[in-house]
Order: structure tokens, then sequence, then C-alpha cells
């Protein structure tokens, strides 16, 4: 059983590998690029900024400096009535004395930057150099600027040889596992190399040809992605080396081994998709981001947000008021679904019922329609005036409602809303689990005379529960994040208190442009759902199959 | 009496759930691009212009060409995904399944917000822009958790006699898995496609965000364009939600049996 | 079998390789440059700026125009996503109100240089501040928009010249007619609220530009006058959302909204109508100012023509494309000499709104005003609607603002 089941799994490991491979290559490459830009845009900010100081006295230096094509100094005035408008000369330049003839030229193609003149700029040209604008000092009513432009800059050499290496190294392996060789193979030693590779490589990678001394380089946003990608790839690689080797321990192939493979393509999937993704959000969420620049914040979003620093502990847009409407919104909303279809899922399952098929296809119509379609059509149902709602109210004799005025009725309109999308999904899981009851106990309890209710309470609902459990967490999950009924129907009206975690997430981002803020609010979302997850684990685990096969380990 | 109460909360129920949708489709039958204040879901007119003027528009065809390639490889590539990872969760026991099926529950909990300028940069980096691929691998690695779940419960359920009784027959590994768990399976398999399909047939946020020319377009987003930023185009806005509705709830219809079976036989054992 | 599954998998695999080839259409033979536009214009403004980008490139041979239009709510965030990765387009038009911001993350390209002073007289003065951002010019308008008073010419024959004046004539409608209401707009929405907020010389952000100024005594009286159209007077419909606002005003059953140019296509196929500017506010003296937003054309910082781009800017927003928008698309265009056409004087709408224009304050385009609308929402919302204290409520919200 166990050879026989492994081969299944032959082609799966090969592809896992690539994958990492590709996902190493991939995490090199952006180093690299990062640490490119990283070194040139310091040393061209560098020469930029030491030729504001120097002025014209550093013309000449720089004209013998191979590495620079041009450097000039321009200085702006206003133009007309207008302090946005603007005329430019030039004060000093390297590349001759008929400057502007020569210079604006060159300049042509990329005037804006020499122009740039409230903030230093770098723009990377396209044929490979470097240009810095850096603010220099000037008179009264006049702006100044120094600009170098650098010859192109030779890019990093990716090793490429590394990379080929690690697919040999793949393939070695792959090999090893056609032929099975038994616990003594080469594969962790390939494996242990293969993953030493992915770190050590891009240390040994030669950098740009200038000199990082001289011009000293900080750790600054640039190199933001390159830092995330190689926390990916380090956290990764040593992953890869233990499950291997894990797999291999003890005497005889490890039966895991093909369950990894199985898993593997997800897994990778997953990994670098959401994974990743989410790995670069947690290092974003200590940053904050100042104007292009992400800035280094540690971990004072976090405290901010946990403090609720600037507002009270418990008022709408603090983490904790958000967070038990978030609970109270999950709460109510499973409850529902479940409820209501469990109950209807009973009535279409009596035997005797006609029409069953007709209303089977009806109700589930709410689950097909997408929901920012059907989310904005519920809010005009809620409004006060027009709104069928407040109608049919009148219809009672009651007065119309103000819905999204206060929290309850907000709330309200919310769960109304996300029930009627969701209880589609419930009535189904349920119908399909009842279906599945035997019918025969249910007559065995008839003939000792239980009640409706009898039956129900104990054969049904223990019967189904291994059904709905799941169904419920996955519902509960879901609900917690429900982003789209939240934001399109009640917006989170009155004042944000009908926001969720994840609403109100969004508008930091969005809408309010605190990207470092919301990734650490988001961030502790995550926490919050996966202390969640932990305690519902167990009532996970009590669903699992009891008399699963035990994967070959005969 | 007792045989028309259920009848009528049925009744009551059905109304419920199809009047908001019935309602779209009345905004689509109508000539004006105003939001209807009535109160009936009955169409007050029937007019095809919306529709008319929908499909004139070559642009439209090709975003329907988009949605159906982008949404069909998604459900490929997430079902194959699914299959394997659900096959290894469900019939091994390995050091990590618990942790693993754990992660994938927690996958589910990333809020996705934060993840569009990360995703975006990723799918940059390889490549992938302006592609269909890009989306079809970022919608299949968002389905695959709930497809895993969803095809674990089921194949949990295959009698394990099956495959030793298939052994003993002198099959092999491969037309056992082929021949004997995949054919048990179609009614999970088919929820767990219509599953992926639906992620990528719905997303707009992500699809406009990557694509950078309008024939590049989904559906969904064309439909999200009507609503401008002081005024929406309802009745074209209604008109593109009928037609984005209109495959999915056929697959509904489709594959409803399969539906009631699939989605849930994962969890019933004796 | 092994072959049927490396076949299926090879298959898959041929299958996602044609998917990553299946790139949009490219045009290879088309030995033009091409400037990239973004926009989110539909109808009738997506077609008049598809045919003036034709006449551009019968103008310039060399260059061809390429057009993505992208949701409204998407633009920023694909911007924010795709401009500093050089995916971005060459130029788009967006609103102005996230210029600064977008100037300091170093997406625009600054067009002071570029801008001679006699092109600028061309625009009216505040559409052309309204885009400007730390001494430096960021982009060309295309349009205006602001907030002006539409009256039911039924209901209410005159345009009021103060508040008082549009209160007794609302009062009057209302008299008549118990189903009729008075006036509606946005209540607890800052840029609705904005022109009486000015009309009672208060304004959001103080002389220190980063200290919120709208919890003054000013910003208080504002509020109160707000109440007592709703409470003591009861001329405002409840929760009076654009979508009731323009039900009741098409059904007759309003006297007066305020509200923006775009509230027109909402009135198709209703006569009896008219717009002029806000009225005087009675206890000041001061016109009630509404915000002024400005479309504009903006470069990308990033942009590969970009040259091109800025021709392609330029000719979009000079006089004579000016005038065609105005005529074929019904642009509230920010370029006087349009104004002071025929045509234009004869159009009362677009006469009503160039009037207004005169008594407006450009939205702020720096991020910092970006938090101030929920804040003040919230509290706008509790002092109008439900009657908190408007001092008390402003203050919260200055509050919350205060960085």
């Amino acid at each position: 059983m166990t050879r026989q089941a492994a081969r299944i799994g032959l082609v799966a490991p090969f592809i896992a590998v690539l994958f990492a491979a590709a996902l190493g290559a991939l995490a090199l490459q952006r180093y690299s690029a990062e640490r490119h830009r990283a070194t040139a845009t310091a040393f061209v900010t560098h020469l930029a900024q030491w030729y504001a100081e120097q002025g014209p006295a550093g013309s000449e230096a720089l004209a013998r400096d191979s590495r620079v094509r041009f450097a000039a100094i321009a200085t702006r005035t206003q133009a007309g009535a207008y302090p946005y408008l603007h005329d430019l000369r030039f004060t000093a330049h390297t590349v001759d004395a008929r400057a502007g003839e020569v210079l604006w030229p060159i300049l042509e193609d990329d005037r804006a930057v020499a122009l740039a003149v409230t903030r230093s700029g770098v723009t990377h040209l396209p044929n490979g150099a470097w240009r810095a604008a850096v603010r220099a000092p000037g008179s009264d009513g006049e702006r100044s600027v120094a600009v170098i432009e650098t010859q192109p800059l030779s890019p990093i050499s990716v090793p490429w040889w590394g990379l080929a290496a690690s697919c040999l190294a793949a393939f070695a392996l792959w090999l090893d596992v056609v032929r099975r060789s038994p616990g003594r193979g080469a594969a962790p030693l390939v494996a242990a190399a293969l993953s030493a590779g992915a770190i050590l490589t891009p240390l040994g990678m030669r950098l740009v040809a200038v000199d990082a001394a001289e011009v000293g380089t900080t750790l600054g946003s640039a190199d933001l992605r390159g830092a995330a990608l190689m926390l990916a790839a380090a956290v990764a690689a040593p992953l890869t080396l233990v499950g291997v080797v894990s797999a291999r321990r003890g005497s005889g192939p490890s039966p895991h081994r093909w369950a990894y493979a199985y898993i593997a393509p997800a897994m990778v999937g997953l990994g670098v998709l959401v994974i990743v993704p989410f790995a670069f959000g947690v290092v974003m969420s200590l940053h904050e981001r100042v104007g292009g620049d992400w800035r280094w914040v540690g971990a004072s979003h976090y405290v901010d947000i946990l403090a609720a620093t600037g507002r009270r502990l418990w008022e709408p847009m603090s983490f904790y008021f958000t967070l038990a409407v978030t609970a109270l919104w999950t709460l109510v909303n499973v409850a529902l679904h479940a409820s209501i279809g469990l109950a209807l899922a009973l009535l279409l399952a009596r035997p005797t019922l006609r029409f069953k098929a007709v209303y089977r296809v009806l109700l589930i119509v709410p689950w097909a329609v997408p929901s920012y379609i059907t989310a904005l059509v519920w809010k005009g149902m809620f409004n006060q005036q027009y709104g069928l709602v407040n109608h049919l109210l009148g219809v009672l004799g009651l007065a119309p409602v103000s819905w999204f005025a206060s929290f309850w009725t907000a709330f309200a309109a919310n769960v109304t809303t996300n029930t009627w999308l969701g209880f589609p999904f419930m009535l189904v899981v349920s119908l399909g689990a009842l279906q599945s009851i035997p019918a025969d106990l249910y007559e065995a309890a008839e003939v000792d005379g239980a009640t409706r209710w009898q039956q129900f309470r104990h054969i049904t609902l223990p019967l189904l529960r291994p059904a709905l459990v799941p169904a419920l967490l996955l519902g509960s999950v879901w609900t917690f994040n429900m982003f789209n009924v939240i934001y399109l129907v009640s917006g989170g009206q009155p004042g944000h208190a009908t926001d969720i975690l994840v609403t109100e997430a969004y508008r930091l981002a969005f809408e309010q442009d605190r990207y470092g803020y919301a990734a650490a609010w988001s961030v502790l979302i995550f926490v919050v759902l996966l202390a969640w997850g932990f305690v519902t684990r167990r009532a996970g685990e009590d669903d699992e199959p009891s008399r699963a096969a035990g994967g070959g380990a005969h | 009496m007792r045989r028309l109460l259920p009848h009528l909360v049925l009744l009551v129920a059905t109304v419920v759930a199809l009047f908001p949708v019935a309602w779209v489709v009345k905004m689509a039958l109508r000539s004006s691009q105003t939001f209807s204040t009535s109160l009936s879901p009955w169409p007050d007119e029937v007019s095809l212009v919306q529709f008319e003027a929908l499909f004139a528009d070559p642009v439209f065809w090709r975003q329907v060409l988009n949605s159906v390639v982008v949404a069909s490889a998604t459900t490929a590539v997430g079902v194959f995904l699914a299959c394997t990872a659900a096959y290894a969760f469900s019939r091994y026991r390995f050091p990590g399944r618990r942790a693993g099926l754990q992660v994938l529950l927690v996958t589910q909990m990333f809020p996705g917000t934060l993840m569009m300028i990360p995703l975006y940069r990723l799918i940059e980096s390889m490549g992938l822009l302006d592609r269909a691929l890009g989306l079809v691998l970022v919608y299949s690695t968002t389905a695959i958790p709930f497809c895993v779940w969803q095809l674990k419960g089921w194949f949990d359920t295959l009698p394990k006699e099956l495959e030793e009784s298939a052994i003993m027959d002198g099959a092999g590994p491969l037309t056992l898995f082929w021949r004997i768990i995949l054919p048990l399976s179609r009614p999970a398999i088919a929820v767990t496609a219509l599953f992926s399909f639906m992620t990528a047939w719905n997303e707009y946020v992500l699809a406009a965000t990557f694509m950078g020319d309008e024939r590049a377009y989904t559906l969904p987003v064309r439909v999200q364009s009507y609503v401008g930023a002081y005024t929406t185009e309802w009745g074209l806005f209604a008109a593109g939600a009928v037609v984005v509705s209109l495959p999915v709830m056929a697959l509904f219809f489709v594959l409803q049996r399969h539906l009631v079976g699939g989605l849930t036989a994962g969890g019933v054992k004796g | 079998m092994i072959r049927r599954v490396a076949r299926a998998l090879a298959l898959l695999g041929a299958a996602l390789g044609g998917l990553g080839a299946c790139a949009p259409d490219a045009r290879p033979d088309d030995p033009r440059r091409e400037v990239v536009l973004w926009h989110s214009y539909r109808g009738a403004e997506r077609d008049t700026l598809e045919s003036l980008a034709a006449q551009f490139e019968r103008r310039h041979t060399d260059l061809r125009v390429r057009f993505l239009p992208v949701p409204y709510d998407a633009l920023p965030d694909k911007l924010t996503a795709a401009v500093p990765r050089g995916n971005g387009p060459d130029l788009f038009v967006f609103a102005h109100d996230r210029v600064g911001d977008w100037a300091d993350a170093e997406l625009l390209e600054p067009l002071g240089v570029r801008v001679a002073p006699r092109d600028a007289d061309r625009f009216a003065r505040a559409t052309l501040d309204a885009l400007s951002h730390g001494g430096e010019l960021w982009g060309l308008p295309l349009a205006f928009k602001c907030l002006a008073l539409y009256r039911h010419t039924g209901l209410a024959p005159e345009a009021p010249a103060t508040t008082d004046a549009l209160i007794a004539a609302a009062g009057v409608a209302r008299s008549r007619d118990a189903s009729v209401w008075g006036v509606a707009w946005e209540l607890d929405s800052l840029y609705f609220h904005a022109p009486w907020l000015h009309g009672f010389g208060g304004a959001v952000y103080g002389g220190d530009a980063d200290a919120p100024a709208f919890d003054s005594p000013a910003g208080a009286r504002s509020v109160d006058f707000v109440r007592s159209l709703v409470s003591a007077r009861a001329l405002v419909p409840p929760e009076p959302t654009s979508a009731l606002t323009t039900s009741l005003f098409r059904d007759g059953k309003l006297a007066f909204v305020v509200s923006g140019p775009w509230f027109r296509g909402e009135l198709e196929g209703v006569s009896g109508w008219a717009v002029s500017p806000l009225p005087v506010v009675s206890e000041t003296g001061r016109a009630a100012a509404p915000f002024l937003g400005v479309e504009a054309v903006l470069v990308s910082r990033r942009a590969r023509e970009k040259d091109a781009a800025f021709e392609l800017a330029r000719f979009l927003t000079d006089d004579a494309a000016a005038t065609t928008r105005f005529a074929e698309a019904g642009q509230l265009v920010a370029n006087l000499s349009v104004h002071a056409t025929s045509d234009f004087q004869a159009d009362a709408f677009a006469r009503a709104f160039a009037q207004q224009v005169e008594h407006t304050v450009p939205l702020s385009n720096r991020p910092h005003m970006r938090r101030v609308w929920t804040p003040v929402k919230d509290a706008l919302g509790a002092a109008i609607v439900r009657g908190e204290d408007a001092s008390t409520a402003l203050g919260r919200a200055a509050q919350a603002v205060r960085p």
C-alpha cells in the first residue's frame, strides 16, 4: 500500500521544489534590484548634496569625476502673478560654458526633476543612469537646486549559476524520491545545501559598481521589500529542511512523505500568494508612510491601537469597541443563519412536501447573486422615507424608523441583510445532512413513542452536529470579515458605531491613508481570529473521522 | 392546516429571498438611469434599452470572454490543488496535519484589503499584470481553503474498504484515485468547482487594480464602473448585474442536486 | 496511468502558459508612440474625450492616445499601487482633492515650469489655485463642481437672495401643502454643510493650516442655523439622502435642493426647475460659499511620454477643447473665455454655477482634509439630527481630528 500510494505523488514534490526555486529566484531578483536602487540613490544624492553645499566651486571636481555625466545648479524664480509657476536658469554647471544650450536638451526629457526644488528627487533613467535633484541655498525669492546625472551604472549580475545549481539539486532530490532509496539517501544533504544556498547566495552577490563606503547606505524604504522577501526566504528554507529531514527520520521510508507531496502544491500556492503578502503586511505595520517613503516606527502603531491613543477605550473607532461590535455581529449572524437555515431545511426535508424542488431552487437565489449588488438594494429598502421596510411597518400600524440614525437599528439593518445573504448556505448544508439521516431511526423512535421534539433533540441534532460544526466555524470567520454588507448597507453609521474591524481597517488605509496603522490594525484582527481558531480547535477535531485511514502506516 | 403551514412559511421565505433580486430585474428593464422609488418589485415598464446598450459594445463581449476564461481557469486550478491537498488531509496522518488544517482556516482570516498592495507588487514582479493568469493564481489560492475543507469532509466519508478491495483486485494507486475516489466524489467536486467559479466570477477590486486595459477587465469591473462618483447609472448597473448573475444562477440550478449532497456529506458519518 | 497524469499536468501547464500569453491586444504594426490616459468618465463625457483625442492624434501624427476607463472607486487604489512601480498612465483625470497627497508621494509631475503665465490666465483663478501645493502646480483644470441652489419653479418662483428669503419661500411652499418639504441637502455631510460654515465666517482649518477651526463659535452658529431649519421650522424632510432628495424633487414635493451640477442628470424629463447661486447668510451678510472641486488632468511623474502627456493635457484644457467639452458633454469648464461666450451665457444652468464659482473655497488638496470628513459627519449627525449641543459635538470632532 505504502509504495503504491507513494507513486501517485511522484510529480507533486518536483512541482513543489520548482515552485520554491521560482520563489527563491524572485526573492533574489527583487533583493538585488533593491540593493542597486538603494546604493545608487544614496550615491547620487550624496553627490548632489555636496554640490549644493559647494556651489559653483564644486563644478571643477565633478567635471573630472568619471562617474558623473553632468552636474548643474539651476535657479528658479516666480513667473507672473502665480506663486506656483516658474522661470528657470543655470547658475553653475560642468558641461560647457554655454550651459543653457547644452544642458536644456539633455534635461529636456525629464526637466521636471530639476524643478522639484521643494524636495530632493531621484530618478532612474532608462539608460541605467541616475539623476538627483537637491535643494541648494539661494537668494531671497529664488530657489535653487543642484542636479547630478551619473553615467549609466552597471546593474547587478544575478548569480544565475547559483540558481542553476539549486535547480540541479532539486532535480537530484526528485530522482532520489523516484528511486525511493530509504533513509540513507543524499536528499537531506541536498536539501540542506539548497536552503543554505538560498540564504547565502544574495550575500555573495556583487553589488553596484559604486564605492558604498564613500556614500554610506541606510536601510531605508527601498530595502523594505528586499527585507520582507529575505525574511520569507529565511523562514521558508529551514522549514523545507525540517520538513524533508523529519520526513526521512526513522527507519525506512516515511509514509508522511507522500502526504507532504500531496499538500505541497496547494500549500506552496497559499504560501506565495497569501502568506508572503501577509508577511509584507506585517512588515508594513511596523512602518509609517511619509510622502513616498516608509519610515520605521517599530511597535508604536500597536501601542496606539491597544492603548486607544486619542480616544476613550470604549467608544466607536476604538479597537475594543469595534471588536465587541464585531463579536456581537458574528454571534448574531451565525445564530440566525444556522437557525433559519435549519428550520427551513427541516420543512423542506418532510417527505410529503410538494414543490420541494421549486422551493429549494428559489431559496438559494440570494447566494447566487453577487453581494455587492444586493447589498446596495437592501440599503435602499431601509430608506426611511421610501424603503420597503418602513412601508411594511406602516401597514402594521407602526411608526417609520430612521434605520441608520441609531446603533441598534443600523445594526439590525446590517444583520437582516447579512442573514438574507447567508441563510441559503446553512440551508443547503442542513438539507444535505438531514437527507443522509436514515429514515428507520425515526421509525424506531416512533415505535418507542417518542414525540417530534424528542426525535429532533435526540436524533436529528446529534446527527447534524458533525456537518454543522465545521460549517459554523467557517461561517463565523466569513462573517467576522464580511466587508461588503457593513460597508455598503450602514457604512458604519451612526458615527462608525456599526463598523466592524475590517471595514475600519479599510477606512484607515484607503480613506485616511494611514497604511501602516491600518496594517497593524489588520494584524491585530488576525491575532483575534487566530485566538478564536485555537478556542474552536477542539470543536473541529471532535468531528474528525475517527476511523479514517492511517495513510499506509501499516 | 398542518399541511398548509409549511407552505406558508416557505412561501414567505421565498418571497423575501426573491424580492431584492426582482428589484434589480425591474431596474434593468426600465429605460431610465434613475433609482426606482416605487415599492412594487414588478417591472413598471419592459424596455430592453439597457441591455441593448450593453450588448452593442464590442468591448463588453471581450469582457465576457475574459470573465469566462478567468473563472473557468480558476476552477480548473483550484479544483486540482484542492483535490490533492484534501486527499492527503483525509487519508494520511502526518505531523503538521492539524496545523495544516488550521492554517487553511487561518488564511481565511487575513483581511483582504491589507493584502492588496503587497499582492500587486508580487503579481507585478512575476510579470503577470494585465494577464488573466495573475488573476487566476490569486483567485484559485483564495478559494483553496474552503475547497480543501469541503473535499476533505467528503473523502472522509468514503469507506476505506472500497479502496482496500480495489487494491485486492490489483488496482494500482493511480487507478484508485482516478477510477474509484474521483468518480465517487463527483458531487463534492461539483460544489468545489462552483465555489471556485463564484470566487473568480464575482470579484472586482483586484481585477480593476491588476488590469491595465479595458479589454482585459472582467465583467464585475464593468458593472461597478456604472457606480460613479456623484451619480450611478442604475439602469446599466442593474442590467450588468443581471448579466453577471445569470451564469452563476444557471450553474446553481444545474448543480443544485449535487450541492445539497456535496456540501455536507463530508461531515456526516454513521 | 502515470502517462495520463502527466498528460493532464502538461495540459494544465499549457493552459496556464496560454493564459499567461493572453495579454491584451498589442498593436505591433503601429509605429506611433502611445500616450496612456486613465479616467472614470462615462457617457457623453467619455465620447467627447475620445473625439478630442482623435483631434489630437490628427495634429500629432506620431502619437496615439490609449484610454483606460477605471471605476471611480478603484482609481485611487489603482494609482497608488501602479504609479510607483512604473505601470501607471502617462496622465489621468481625477478630482483635485488628492493632489497634495499624490504630489508628496511623488506620483505627479510638477507643471510649474511648463505652464506659461499667459496660458494660466485662461482659467478661473480659483480652479488653478486648487491644483497648487507646496509652491508648485500639479495639474490643469478641466471642469469644476460646487454646490448651488436648485428650486422647483412651481413651488418657489423667485431665487432667494438671502437665507431669510430662502426660509420664507420654503415656509410658504410648505404651508400650502403639508406633504411638500421646504429645502433639503445631506445634513450630516461636511461637504453640504460647508456653504453655511463659510457663510457664518467659519473655516474647516484655521490660520495654522493643520489646526482644525470648525469648532469656532461661527461653526456652532452655522449648525444652530441648520438645526432651526430642521426642528423649529420643520422645513427639511427626515433623512434627506441624495436618493430621497431626488425623488421628492422629481415628484414636486420639495421646493429647494442644495446640490451640485451632477443633480441635473437626476432630473432627466423633469421641467419646472431652475438653479441659482446660494443665498447670502442674513446674519453675517456673507455669501454662503461651498467647496470648490476641480476635475483636473494630471501628468504622472513616471510617465513614459512625459512631453506628449503634457501636450495632451494642454490640448484638452485649451479654449477650443473647453468649448467642445461644454457644448457636447455639458461640462462646467474652467476656461474664462468659454464663460464669456453667448452659448454659455444663454445656458442659465451653467451661468448660475459660473456665478457661484466666485464665492467658493477650494477644497483642500492635502491629506489632512480626509481626516475631517468622518468626525465632522458624526458631529453634524449628533448636533443636527439628534439635537446635541453644537459646540460640544464640534469640539469633540476637532479633538478627533487633531493629530
